[in-house]
Protein backbone atom coordinates (compact mmCIF):
# COMPACT_ATOMS: atom_id res chain seq x y z
CA UNK A 1 0.00 0.00 0.00
CA UNK A 2 1.20 3.46 -0.86
CA UNK A 3 2.04 5.60 2.15
CA UNK A 4 -0.19 8.62 2.48
CA UNK A 5 1.86 11.81 2.63
CA UNK A 6 1.02 13.99 5.57
CA UNK A 7 -0.65 17.11 4.32
CA UNK A 8 0.15 20.27 6.21
CA UNK A 9 -0.74 23.03 3.80
CA UNK A 10 -3.83 25.09 4.52
CA UNK A 11 -6.04 27.02 2.17
CA UNK A 12 -7.38 30.32 3.31
CA UNK A 13 -9.45 32.91 1.50
CA UNK A 14 -10.33 36.12 3.30
CA UNK A 15 -12.25 38.87 1.63
CA UNK A 16 -12.93 38.00 -1.94
CA UNK A 17 -10.93 35.48 -3.89
CA UNK A 18 -10.64 32.19 -5.63
CA UNK A 19 -8.34 29.19 -5.55
CA UNK A 20 -7.82 25.90 -7.29
CA UNK A 21 -8.93 22.70 -5.64
CA UNK A 22 -6.55 20.06 -4.42
CA UNK A 23 -5.58 18.46 -1.15
CA UNK A 24 -5.27 20.55 1.95
CA UNK A 25 -5.31 20.14 5.69
CA UNK A 26 -7.76 22.90 6.48
CA UNK A 27 -9.66 25.06 4.05
CA UNK A 28 -11.19 28.31 5.26
CA UNK A 29 -13.26 30.88 3.47
CA UNK A 30 -14.20 34.11 5.16
CA UNK A 31 -16.09 36.47 2.92
CA UNK A 32 -16.62 35.54 -0.66
CA UNK A 33 -14.65 32.64 -2.03
CA UNK A 34 -14.65 30.21 -4.84
CA UNK A 35 -12.76 26.98 -5.32
CA UNK A 36 -12.35 25.51 -8.78
CA UNK A 37 -11.89 21.77 -8.98
CA UNK A 38 -12.20 18.91 -6.52
CA UNK A 39 -11.31 19.73 -2.96
CA UNK A 40 -10.10 17.20 -0.43
CA UNK A 41 -9.30 18.34 3.06
CA UNK A 42 -9.66 17.53 6.72
CA UNK A 43 -11.83 20.47 7.55
CA UNK A 44 -13.74 22.82 5.29
CA UNK A 45 -15.26 25.86 6.91
CA UNK A 46 -16.83 28.78 5.18
CA UNK A 47 -18.45 31.88 6.57
CA UNK A 48 -20.09 34.19 4.11
CA UNK A 49 -20.46 33.14 0.56
CA UNK A 50 -18.66 30.12 -0.87
CA UNK A 51 -18.73 27.96 -3.98
CA UNK A 52 -16.89 24.75 -4.67
CA UNK A 53 -16.94 23.88 -8.36
CA UNK A 54 -16.14 20.21 -8.03
CA UNK A 55 -16.48 17.40 -5.52
CA UNK A 56 -15.81 17.96 -1.87
CA UNK A 57 -14.38 15.27 0.42
CA UNK A 58 -13.59 16.16 4.00
CA UNK A 59 -13.90 15.02 7.57
CA UNK A 60 -15.97 18.04 8.47
CA UNK A 61 -17.82 20.54 6.33
CA UNK A 62 -19.20 23.55 8.14
CA UNK A 63 -21.03 26.17 6.15
CA UNK A 64 -22.24 29.42 7.65
CA UNK A 65 -24.04 31.89 5.49
CA UNK A 66 -24.49 30.49 2.06
CA UNK A 67 -22.43 27.80 0.46
CA UNK A 68 -22.68 25.62 -2.59
CA UNK A 69 -20.95 22.58 -4.01
CA UNK A 70 -21.46 21.68 -7.64
CA UNK A 71 -20.39 18.04 -7.27
CA UNK A 72 -20.74 15.35 -4.62
CA UNK A 73 -20.05 15.85 -0.95
CA UNK A 74 -18.54 13.20 1.31
CA UNK A 75 -17.87 14.03 4.93
CA UNK A 76 -18.24 12.67 8.44
CA UNK A 77 -19.96 15.86 9.51
CA UNK A 78 -21.93 18.24 7.34
CA UNK A 79 -23.32 21.25 9.12
CA UNK A 80 -25.24 24.02 7.39
CA UNK A 81 -26.27 27.18 9.18
CA UNK A 82 -27.94 29.38 6.65
CA UNK A 83 -28.25 28.02 3.17
CA UNK A 84 -26.49 25.14 1.48
CA UNK A 85 -26.85 23.99 -2.11
CA UNK A 86 -25.40 20.66 -3.21
CA UNK A 87 -25.90 19.67 -6.81
CA UNK A 88 -24.70 16.08 -6.52
CA UNK A 89 -25.04 13.31 -3.95
CA UNK A 90 -24.32 13.88 -0.31
CA UNK A 91 -22.93 11.12 1.91
CA UNK A 92 -22.22 11.98 5.52
CA UNK A 93 -22.21 10.58 9.02
CA UNK A 94 -24.07 13.41 10.65
CA UNK A 95 -25.98 16.03 8.71
CA UNK A 96 -27.22 19.11 10.52
CA UNK A 97 -29.21 21.75 8.75
CA UNK A 98 -30.24 24.93 10.51
CA UNK A 99 -31.87 26.99 7.83
CA UNK A 100 -32.26 25.47 4.42
CA UNK A 101 -30.49 23.02 2.19
CA UNK A 102 -31.03 21.61 -1.26
CA UNK A 103 -29.56 18.40 -2.62
CA UNK A 104 -29.70 17.67 -6.33
CA UNK A 105 -28.93 13.97 -5.97
CA UNK A 106 -29.54 11.75 -2.99
CA UNK A 107 -28.63 11.94 0.68
CA UNK A 108 -27.08 9.08 2.63
CA UNK A 109 -26.38 9.66 6.30
CA UNK A 110 -26.30 7.98 9.68
CA UNK A 111 -28.20 10.79 11.29
CA UNK A 112 -29.91 13.75 9.66
CA UNK A 113 -31.26 16.56 11.82
CA UNK A 114 -33.15 19.21 9.91
CA UNK A 115 -34.33 22.43 11.52
CA UNK A 116 -35.75 24.50 8.75
CA UNK A 117 -36.18 23.08 5.32
CA UNK A 118 -34.56 20.48 3.15
CA UNK A 119 -35.14 19.59 -0.43
CA UNK A 120 -33.77 16.38 -1.92
CA UNK A 121 -34.41 15.46 -5.54
CA UNK A 122 -33.42 11.82 -5.14
CA UNK A 123 -33.68 9.39 -2.24
CA UNK A 124 -32.86 9.98 1.39
CA UNK A 125 -31.41 7.17 3.50
CA UNK A 126 -30.48 7.48 7.16
CA UNK A 127 -30.54 5.46 10.34
CA UNK A 128 -32.16 8.40 12.05
CA UNK A 129 -34.06 11.20 10.33
CA UNK A 130 -35.33 14.11 12.39
CA UNK A 131 -37.07 17.02 10.75
CA UNK A 132 -38.43 20.06 12.52
CA UNK A 133 -39.83 22.10 9.71
CA UNK A 134 -40.50 21.25 6.12
CA UNK A 135 -38.91 18.97 3.59
CA UNK A 136 -39.36 17.48 0.20
CA UNK A 137 -37.92 14.15 -0.89
CA UNK A 138 -38.39 13.36 -4.57
CA UNK A 139 -37.84 9.64 -4.12
CA UNK A 140 -37.86 7.33 -1.12
CA UNK A 141 -37.27 8.51 2.42
CA UNK A 142 -35.87 5.39 4.10
CA UNK A 143 -34.76 5.57 7.73
CA UNK A 144 -34.73 3.39 10.80
CA UNK A 145 -36.25 6.08 12.96
CA UNK A 146 -38.20 8.87 11.37
CA UNK A 147 -39.31 11.71 13.59
CA UNK A 148 -41.11 14.55 11.85
CA UNK A 149 -42.42 17.68 13.54
CA UNK A 150 -44.53 19.51 11.04
CA UNK A 151 -43.76 23.21 10.85
CA UNK A 152 -44.03 23.51 7.11
CA UNK A 153 -45.10 21.56 4.07
CA UNK A 154 -43.54 18.09 4.04
CA UNK A 155 -43.59 15.78 1.09
CA UNK A 156 -42.06 12.50 -0.01
CA UNK A 157 -42.92 10.10 -2.80
CA UNK A 158 -42.50 7.14 -0.44
CA UNK A 159 -41.57 6.72 3.19
CA UNK A 160 -40.28 3.49 4.72
CA UNK A 161 -38.63 2.51 7.97
CA UNK A 162 -38.90 0.84 11.33
CA UNK A 163 -40.46 3.59 13.41
CA UNK A 164 -42.24 6.53 11.81
CA UNK A 165 -43.66 9.38 13.87
CA UNK A 166 -45.29 12.48 12.51
CA UNK A 167 -46.40 15.14 15.00
CA UNK A 168 -47.77 18.60 14.64
CA UNK A 169 -47.04 20.79 17.59
CA UNK A 170 -49.75 23.11 18.72
CA UNK A 171 -48.59 26.55 19.62
CA UNK A 172 -46.22 27.61 16.88
CA UNK A 173 -48.47 26.16 14.23
CA UNK A 174 -51.58 27.94 15.42
CA UNK A 175 -49.49 31.08 15.35
CA UNK A 176 -48.40 30.31 11.79
CA UNK A 177 -51.94 29.67 10.65
CA UNK A 178 -52.87 33.15 11.86
CA UNK A 179 -50.58 34.51 9.18
CA UNK A 180 -52.22 32.33 6.59
CA UNK A 181 -49.12 30.29 5.79
CA UNK A 182 -49.37 27.22 3.60
CA UNK A 183 -51.17 24.20 4.89
CA UNK A 184 -48.83 22.45 7.23
CA UNK A 185 -49.04 18.74 6.60
CA UNK A 186 -47.22 15.71 5.32
CA UNK A 187 -48.03 14.33 1.89
CA UNK A 188 -46.79 10.95 0.75
CA UNK A 189 -47.74 8.26 -1.73
CA UNK A 190 -47.03 5.29 0.50
CA UNK A 191 -45.86 5.05 4.08
CA UNK A 192 -44.59 1.68 5.29
CA UNK A 193 -43.09 0.79 8.65
CA UNK A 194 -43.31 -1.37 11.74
CA UNK A 195 -44.64 1.22 14.16
CA UNK A 196 -46.38 4.23 12.64
CA UNK A 197 -47.95 7.28 14.22
CA UNK A 198 -49.29 9.99 11.95
CA UNK A 199 -50.87 13.38 12.40
CA UNK A 200 -52.02 15.75 9.65
CA UNK A 201 -50.90 13.39 6.94
CA UNK A 202 -52.28 12.79 3.47
CA UNK A 203 -51.28 9.45 2.04
CA UNK A 204 -52.63 6.98 -0.51
CA UNK A 205 -51.48 3.88 1.35
CA UNK A 206 -50.18 3.25 4.86
CA UNK A 207 -48.87 -0.22 5.69
CA UNK A 208 -47.50 -1.38 8.99
CA UNK A 209 -47.60 -3.62 12.00
CA UNK A 210 -48.93 -1.18 14.58
CA UNK A 211 -50.57 1.81 12.96
CA UNK A 212 -51.98 4.79 14.79
CA UNK A 213 -53.70 7.47 12.76
CA UNK A 214 -53.89 10.66 14.82
CA UNK A 215 -55.90 13.79 14.07
CA UNK A 216 -56.13 15.56 10.74
CA UNK A 217 -55.26 12.66 8.42
CA UNK A 218 -56.72 11.55 5.14
CA UNK A 219 -55.58 8.08 4.15
CA UNK A 220 -56.78 6.10 1.17
CA UNK A 221 -55.99 2.68 2.48
CA UNK A 222 -54.46 1.26 5.66
CA UNK A 223 -53.08 -2.28 5.78
CA UNK A 224 -51.93 -3.48 9.17
CA UNK A 225 -50.92 -6.76 10.72
CA UNK A 226 -51.30 -6.16 14.44
CA UNK A 227 -53.15 -3.07 15.69
CA UNK A 228 -54.89 -0.07 14.16
CA UNK A 229 -56.24 3.05 15.81
CA UNK A 230 -57.92 5.84 13.90
CA UNK A 231 -58.67 9.23 15.44
CA UNK A 232 -62.27 10.42 14.98
CA UNK A 233 -60.89 13.54 13.33
CA UNK A 234 -59.32 11.53 10.50
CA UNK A 235 -60.63 9.60 7.55
CA UNK A 236 -59.43 6.26 6.30
CA UNK A 237 -61.26 5.12 3.17
CA UNK A 238 -60.26 1.45 3.35
CA UNK A 239 -58.77 -0.60 6.11
CA UNK A 240 -57.58 -4.17 6.02
CA UNK A 241 -55.96 -6.41 8.58
CA UNK A 242 -53.50 -8.87 7.04
CA UNK B 1 -36.41 -12.15 -20.48
CA UNK B 2 -39.41 -12.62 -18.28
CA UNK B 3 -38.98 -13.35 -14.62
CA UNK B 4 -41.51 -14.23 -12.01
CA UNK B 5 -42.24 -11.36 -9.67
CA UNK B 6 -43.51 -11.29 -6.11
CA UNK B 7 -45.24 -8.32 -4.51
CA UNK B 8 -43.81 -6.79 -1.37
CA UNK B 9 -46.88 -7.74 0.59
CA UNK B 10 -46.68 -11.40 -0.44
CA UNK B 11 -42.96 -11.43 0.20
CA UNK B 12 -43.36 -10.22 3.78
CA UNK B 13 -46.13 -12.71 4.41
CA UNK B 14 -44.15 -15.59 2.96
CA UNK B 15 -40.88 -14.85 4.76
CA UNK B 16 -42.25 -13.39 8.00
CA UNK B 17 -39.99 -10.33 7.87
CA UNK B 18 -41.26 -6.84 8.61
CA UNK B 19 -41.29 -3.62 6.59
CA UNK B 20 -38.66 -2.26 8.96
CA UNK B 21 -36.29 -5.15 8.25
CA UNK B 22 -36.78 -4.87 4.52
CA UNK B 23 -36.04 -1.13 4.51
CA UNK B 24 -33.06 -1.62 6.80
CA UNK B 25 -31.59 -4.25 4.51
CA UNK B 26 -32.12 -1.99 1.57
CA UNK B 27 -30.27 0.81 3.36
CA UNK B 28 -27.42 -1.57 4.12
CA UNK B 29 -27.28 -2.61 0.46
CA UNK B 30 -28.14 -6.20 1.27
CA UNK B 31 -30.85 -5.99 -1.37
CA UNK B 32 -29.85 -4.30 -4.60
CA UNK B 33 -31.73 -1.24 -5.76
CA UNK B 34 -32.45 -2.90 -9.12
CA UNK B 35 -34.61 -5.53 -7.44
CA UNK B 36 -37.16 -2.98 -6.31
CA UNK B 37 -39.48 -2.86 -9.28
CA UNK B 38 -42.23 -0.28 -9.10
CA UNK B 39 -45.42 -1.04 -10.94
CA UNK B 40 -48.85 0.45 -11.13
CA UNK B 41 -51.64 -1.77 -9.87
CA UNK B 42 -55.28 -1.14 -9.11
CA UNK B 43 -54.33 -0.19 -5.53
CA UNK B 44 -51.78 2.34 -6.75
CA UNK B 45 -48.01 2.02 -6.98
CA UNK B 46 -46.72 -1.29 -5.66
CA UNK B 47 -43.23 -2.68 -5.35
CA UNK B 48 -42.34 -6.07 -6.77
CA UNK B 49 -39.22 -8.19 -6.58
CA UNK B 50 -37.72 -10.89 -8.78
CA UNK B 51 -39.13 -13.84 -6.88
CA UNK B 52 -36.34 -16.39 -7.06
CA UNK B 53 -33.52 -13.97 -6.32
CA UNK B 54 -35.18 -12.20 -3.42
CA UNK B 55 -36.26 -15.41 -1.70
CA UNK B 56 -32.74 -16.85 -1.91
CA UNK B 57 -31.31 -13.58 -0.65
CA UNK B 58 -33.64 -13.29 2.31
CA UNK B 59 -32.98 -16.90 3.21
CA UNK B 60 -29.24 -16.15 3.14
CA UNK B 61 -29.63 -13.03 5.27
CA UNK B 62 -31.76 -14.79 7.86
CA UNK B 63 -29.35 -17.73 7.91
CA UNK B 64 -26.31 -15.56 8.59
CA UNK B 65 -27.56 -12.47 10.35
CA UNK B 66 -27.02 -13.78 13.87
CA UNK B 67 -23.33 -14.38 13.28
CA UNK B 68 -22.46 -11.33 11.23
CA UNK B 69 -23.02 -7.62 11.25
CA UNK B 70 -25.11 -6.19 8.45
CA UNK B 71 -22.01 -4.52 6.99
CA UNK B 72 -20.21 -7.85 6.82
CA UNK B 73 -23.25 -9.34 5.18
CA UNK B 74 -23.37 -6.51 2.67
CA UNK B 75 -19.80 -7.32 1.65
CA UNK B 76 -20.76 -10.94 1.05
CA UNK B 77 -23.66 -10.06 -1.16
CA UNK B 78 -21.77 -7.42 -3.04
CA UNK B 79 -21.18 -8.37 -6.67
CA UNK B 80 -17.72 -6.88 -6.41
CA UNK B 81 -14.83 -9.30 -5.96
CA UNK B 82 -13.82 -9.64 -2.40
CA UNK B 83 -10.39 -9.45 -0.78
CA UNK B 84 -10.61 -12.93 0.64
CA UNK B 85 -8.09 -15.57 -0.34
CA UNK B 86 -7.62 -19.31 0.22
CA UNK B 87 -5.03 -21.99 -0.27
CA UNK B 88 -5.30 -24.71 -2.87
CA UNK B 89 -5.89 -27.33 -0.17
CA UNK B 90 -8.78 -25.34 1.32
CA UNK B 91 -10.43 -25.07 -2.08
CA UNK B 92 -10.51 -28.84 -2.44
CA UNK B 93 -11.26 -29.56 1.21
CA UNK B 94 -14.33 -27.35 1.25
CA UNK B 95 -15.54 -28.54 -2.14
CA UNK B 96 -15.43 -25.07 -3.64
CA UNK B 97 -14.12 -26.45 -6.93
CA UNK B 98 -13.43 -29.93 -8.26
CA UNK B 99 -9.92 -31.32 -8.32
CA UNK B 100 -10.14 -31.86 -12.10
CA UNK B 101 -10.87 -28.19 -12.70
CA UNK B 102 -8.20 -27.05 -10.28
CA UNK B 103 -5.48 -29.32 -11.67
CA UNK B 104 -6.24 -28.25 -15.22
CA UNK B 105 -6.16 -24.61 -14.21
CA UNK B 106 -2.81 -25.02 -12.46
CA UNK B 107 -1.35 -26.82 -15.48
CA UNK B 108 -2.22 -23.90 -17.74
CA UNK B 109 -1.97 -20.91 -15.50
CA UNK B 110 0.47 -21.93 -12.79
CA UNK B 111 0.20 -22.60 -9.11
CA UNK B 112 0.18 -20.13 -6.26
CA UNK B 113 0.77 -20.21 -2.55
CA UNK B 114 -2.31 -18.17 -1.78
CA UNK B 115 -5.21 -17.91 -4.19
CA UNK B 116 -6.79 -14.51 -4.59
CA UNK B 117 -10.51 -14.19 -5.08
CA UNK B 118 -10.12 -13.40 -8.77
CA UNK B 119 -8.17 -16.59 -9.39
CA UNK B 120 -10.58 -18.64 -7.33
CA UNK B 121 -13.40 -17.15 -9.36
CA UNK B 122 -11.70 -18.14 -12.61
CA UNK B 123 -11.41 -21.76 -11.43
CA UNK B 124 -14.94 -21.64 -10.14
CA UNK B 125 -16.29 -20.56 -13.51
CA UNK B 126 -14.37 -23.39 -15.18
CA UNK B 127 -15.63 -25.81 -12.56
CA UNK B 128 -19.24 -24.70 -13.00
CA UNK B 129 -19.22 -25.06 -16.77
CA UNK B 130 -17.47 -28.43 -16.61
CA UNK B 131 -19.88 -29.69 -13.99
CA UNK B 132 -22.91 -28.84 -16.09
CA UNK B 133 -21.25 -30.48 -19.10
CA UNK B 134 -21.62 -27.34 -21.16
CA UNK B 135 -17.98 -27.31 -22.13
CA UNK B 136 -15.26 -29.93 -22.32
CA UNK B 137 -11.97 -29.82 -20.47
CA UNK B 138 -10.06 -28.96 -23.66
CA UNK B 139 -12.35 -26.04 -24.32
CA UNK B 140 -11.48 -24.76 -20.86
CA UNK B 141 -8.06 -23.49 -21.92
CA UNK B 142 -9.48 -20.49 -23.77
CA UNK B 143 -11.76 -19.81 -20.86
CA UNK B 144 -8.88 -19.83 -18.38
CA UNK B 145 -6.89 -17.44 -20.53
CA UNK B 146 -9.91 -15.14 -20.83
CA UNK B 147 -10.69 -15.18 -17.13
CA UNK B 148 -7.11 -14.57 -16.01
CA UNK B 149 -6.17 -11.97 -18.63
CA UNK B 150 -9.37 -10.10 -19.37
CA UNK B 151 -11.75 -10.47 -16.44
CA UNK B 152 -9.67 -8.21 -14.13
CA UNK B 153 -9.98 -5.47 -16.76
CA UNK B 154 -13.74 -5.30 -16.49
CA UNK B 155 -14.71 -2.11 -14.75
CA UNK B 156 -18.35 -2.93 -14.23
CA UNK B 157 -19.47 -5.85 -12.11
CA UNK B 158 -22.51 -6.23 -14.35
CA UNK B 159 -21.75 -8.48 -17.27
CA UNK B 160 -21.81 -11.93 -18.75
CA UNK B 161 -19.55 -14.68 -19.89
CA UNK B 162 -20.62 -16.31 -23.12
CA UNK B 163 -19.39 -19.51 -24.59
CA UNK B 164 -20.36 -20.11 -28.21
CA UNK B 165 -19.84 -22.80 -30.81
CA UNK B 166 -20.13 -22.94 -34.54
CA UNK B 167 -19.54 -26.09 -36.53
CA UNK B 168 -17.65 -27.66 -33.66
CA UNK B 169 -15.35 -24.67 -33.17
CA UNK B 170 -15.79 -22.99 -29.84
CA UNK B 171 -14.82 -19.66 -28.37
CA UNK B 172 -15.74 -17.54 -25.40
CA UNK B 173 -15.94 -13.87 -24.55
CA UNK B 174 -16.91 -11.46 -21.81
CA UNK B 175 -19.59 -8.87 -22.23
CA UNK B 176 -19.70 -5.82 -19.99
CA UNK B 177 -23.01 -4.21 -19.15
CA UNK B 178 -26.51 -5.45 -19.67
CA UNK B 179 -26.91 -5.10 -23.43
CA UNK B 180 -28.16 -7.87 -25.66
CA UNK B 181 -26.05 -9.78 -28.19
CA UNK B 182 -27.17 -10.98 -31.59
CA UNK B 183 -25.60 -13.91 -33.36
CA UNK B 184 -25.83 -15.40 -36.79
CA UNK B 185 -28.01 -18.47 -36.87
CA UNK B 186 -25.25 -21.07 -37.22
CA UNK B 187 -23.93 -20.12 -33.80
CA UNK B 188 -24.98 -22.01 -30.71
CA UNK B 189 -24.65 -20.50 -27.27
CA UNK B 190 -23.20 -23.33 -25.23
CA UNK B 191 -23.08 -21.50 -21.94
CA UNK B 192 -24.07 -18.16 -20.58
CA UNK B 193 -23.04 -17.04 -17.13
CA UNK B 194 -24.15 -13.95 -15.32
CA UNK B 195 -20.98 -12.66 -13.68
CA UNK B 196 -22.30 -10.78 -10.67
CA UNK B 197 -24.59 -13.61 -9.63
CA UNK B 198 -21.73 -16.07 -10.09
CA UNK B 199 -19.48 -13.96 -7.88
CA UNK B 200 -22.23 -13.93 -5.32
CA UNK B 201 -22.82 -17.66 -5.61
CA UNK B 202 -19.12 -18.31 -5.08
CA UNK B 203 -18.99 -16.04 -2.05
CA UNK B 204 -22.00 -17.72 -0.54
CA UNK B 205 -20.50 -21.13 -1.20
CA UNK B 206 -17.21 -20.20 0.42
CA UNK B 207 -18.89 -18.79 3.49
CA UNK B 208 -21.26 -21.64 3.93
CA UNK B 209 -18.62 -24.30 3.49
CA UNK B 210 -15.51 -22.78 5.01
Amino acid sequence: MEAQPIITNDLSISGSGSADGGRYRNARINGNGRIDGDLECRSYKSAGHSHVYGNLAAREVILRGSGSVSGNVRSELLSVSGNGEFRGDVAAGLVKVNGSAGIGGSLTADTAVIRGSLQINGDCEAEKFEAYGGFEVGGLLNAGMIDIRLFGPCRAREIGGESIRVNKNGFLNSLASLFGSKRISLEAGTIEGDVIYLEHTFASVVRGRDVKIGPGCEIGRVEYTNTLYVDIDSTVAQRQQL
Amino acid sequence: MTQELISKKDLLELTGISYGQLYRWKRKNLIPEAWFIRKSTFTGQETFFPKKEILVRIDNILYQKDDLSLDELADRFSPRPSDLSMTKEELILHNIVSKVALDYFIRLSGDAEVWTFERIFAVYVLHTLLETGEISLEEGSGLIQLMTDQYPNMSDSEGELLFIRKMGVSTCFLKQGTGEIYLEKGVKVAARLHLSSSVEALKTKIWREA
